[in-house]
């Protein structure tokens, strides 16, 4: 099996490397380029702990293999934080407590992640509709939705403090 | 840093996450029958190189409950589907799953009883017992048969 | 999980990838989107020595229209059919049935030739292609050939395609006016599969009259089923509830269920005369 050279930027920076075509792309983002916040959670496609975004679209990074993602670009949950500055759905999951063990936790934050950059304003069945594909034991998914709308409603406001200009009051 | 931050940041240690210098991994060769005689097992790390049972494990691990020992590696017989049979080494996580082709294993399929209540009264699943049964339990004390009401059930778990 | 060894091949053209598979016949497979293929791969419930990664082949990623169907290019994402925003009322039952496969993470990387070419009885859109009588584009060594749904599925997981061959193209019929369609999946209580899935098309005429009927059913037999005596039942009739009750009771004759788990054999075949009724009544409504 002749092995490939693949180059994948992650979270801004490239890595590269000689791969086996059948290594699994969470498998080059966990030991190639040791960044072991993404999970392998069920051997199935099914739990979604395993969750990056591939150009833009968030993906099962256990279904897809490292040659398909050769010169793309992936966001993992290590490339959410700004210079150690937590991103809001990341502040918001802590805030409305969305996790417990935190297996889950980087695959729903991606997706979350996804969600919000396409959808500034989701519906509670929005939330729970994107992330059907992100499989939670602990929480009972209440927390998770509650901490999305709060991260939505967090960027909306981030966005927004651009556009407001401060006026004089006239006395 | 608080746990949640951690684990909102990527990072957690989980066990797979913890990486060692020179690591090998493992693969184990798992039982294809509920319930078989292992005619023969050739290859990988099995119960003629590594005859010691699993250190800690449900009922087996509390005092009085030795008999109840699940042994890391099936010898005579296997008992569930998955059941391990070998273990198998390499350092690169894909080729230790190949090795698991390699090991030979020839089974003698056998009829597995499914049913609690059959279990009761069918031959013993493990040598050396004299029943299939692991603990007995009474609930309640000061017991009596001549309580004006008298109910009786068998209640099943619905797990699977 | 993972796969066992094979070799990889990402080629830039459709020529390339077609010499390709055809350089290694049967031991050769196509990926598109990977999300039905790599599962089988990392159980190990099948190998293949060379795969053809068709997913860099530009050319095949489109959704355009002419007068008389959508057509799809087969390298197309799921997600991207699912949120085309021209689908209009003719193609409602596309919409529905896109977006009830598996979840939005697999639709972001599957592709809707995949999910035609793949074969398994599971699959939604065989049944919706089938329902529309629509057609696809098989491109191979020989050159192209045009097969349709209904004719395209022998058994599980095998079409009438050859090794050689790629479909390259899905083309969705457009009913034109006083048509409507639903698809409706009644899934397993774990995960996104269908215990049965049915996909309904009708079209009336002036007088109410229906004209046109296709009716298509996923996961009750060893491939998707058109539900031909059903749909013939319908055709030219005023589609009254014991018209559609007949046809319904045609169409749990047509299947081809194996008791499991979800259901006996009788189970399923009264599921699929349910949906028939509840599918064909929701069509009715949308006209």
């Amino acid at each position: 099996m002749a092995k490939k050279d693949v180059k994948i930027t992650i979270n801004g920076k490239e890595y590269s490397s000689k791969v086996e075509p059948r290594m699994l792309l969470v498998h080059f983002i966990r030991d190639v380029a040791g960044l072991t916040g993404t999970h392998v959670g069920c051997d199935t496609s099914n739990c979604g702990a395993c969750t990056v975004v591939l150009d833009g679209k968030a993906v099962k990074s256990c279904t897809v293999l490292a040659v398909q993602a050769d010169n793309r670009r992936i966001t993992t949950v290590e490339g959410l934080a700004k210079n150690g500055k937590l991103h809001p759905v990341q502040e918001a999951f802590v805030d409305k407590h969305g996790l417990q063990c935190g297996y889950c936790t980087s695959g729903m934050l991606m997706t979350s992640f996804w969600l919000l950059q396409k959808n500034r304003n989701p519906t509670e069945k929005e939330i729970r509709e994107a992330l059907s594909g992100n499989l939670c034991r602990c929480t009972g998914y209440e927390n998770i939705v509650k901490a999305v709308k709060e991260a939505a409603k967090e960027i909306s406001a981030e966005q927004n403090k651009d556009l407001v200009r401060e006026e004089p009051i006239e006395a | 840093m608080k746990s949640e931050e951690k684990f909102v940041r990527g990072m957690g240690q989980f066990v797979d996450d913890i990486k060692f210098p020179n690591m090998l991994y493992m693969s184990v060769v798992r039982s294809d029958y509920a319930r078989a005689r292992l005619l023969r097992v050739k290859g990988g790390i099995n119960a003629k190189t590594f005859n010691h049972p699993l250190a800690a494990v449900g009922e087996g691990a509390m005092s009085g409950f030795e008999r109840a020992q699940h042994m890391v590696f099936a010898s005579e017989f296997v008992n569930y589907l998955g059941e391990p049979i070998a273990a198998v080494y390499s350092d690169d996580p894909y080729k230790s799953e190949d090795l698991i082709s390699s090991v030979e294993v020839d089974y003698d399929p056998l009829k597995p009883v499914i049913d609690p209540e059959k279990a009761l009264t069918s031959e013993p699943i493990h040598s050396g017992f004299k029943n299939n049964i692991i603990s007995e339990k009474w609930l309640g004390k000061d017991f009596k048969n001549d309580s004006p009401i008298v109910l009786e059930d068998s209640f099943r778990n619905r797990n699977g | 999980m993972r796969p066992t060894e094979f070799d990889y091949f990402a080629p830039g053209t459709l020529e390339e990838a077609i010499g390709l598979l055809k350089k290694y016949n049967d031991e050769a497979k196509v990926l598109a989107g990977g999300q039905s293929l790599l599962p089988l791969l990392k159980s190990r419930v099948t190998s293949i020595p060379y795969l053809v990664d068709i997913g860099n082949i530009d050319s095949l990623t489109y959704i355009t229209r002419n007068d008389r169907a959508l057509l799809v290019g087969s390298t197309t994402k799921i997600s991207a059919l699912e949120n085309y925003r021209n689908f209009g009322k003719n193609f409602e039952i596309l919409k529905e049935a896109t977006a009830s496969i598996a979840d939005p993470l697999i639709r972001n990387m599957g592709t809707v030739g995949g999910n035609i070419a793949h074969g398994d009885p599971g699959n939604d859109l065989p049944a919706v292609l089938m329902a529309l009588d629509g057609t696809v584009t098989v491109t191979g060594p020989g050159g192209q050939r045009n097969v349709k749904a209904r004719e395209l599925y022998l058994d599980s997981y095998t079409t009438s395609l050859n090794g050689n061959e790629i479909i390259t193209e899905v083309q969705f019929p457009d009913w034109g006016t006083r048509s409507a369609g639903t698809y409706i999946k009644f899934k397993k209580p774990a995960g996104d599969f269908s215990i049965a899935a049915i996909a309904i098309q009708l079209k009336v005429n002036k007088d109410g009259i229906c004209e046109k009927f296709g009716s298509a059913v996923a996961s009750v037999g060893p491939t998707s089923i058109f539900l031909r005596k059903a749909s013939e039942t319908m055709v030219g009739s005023k589609m009254t509830p014991t018209v559609i009750e007949k046809a319904s009771e045609a169409a749990a004759g047509e299947i081809n269920p194996v008791a499991d788990r979800n259901g006996t054999v009788d189970q399923k075949r009264d599921l699929v005369r349910k949906l028939f009724i509840e599918g064909t009544r929701k069509s009715l409504r949308k006209l």
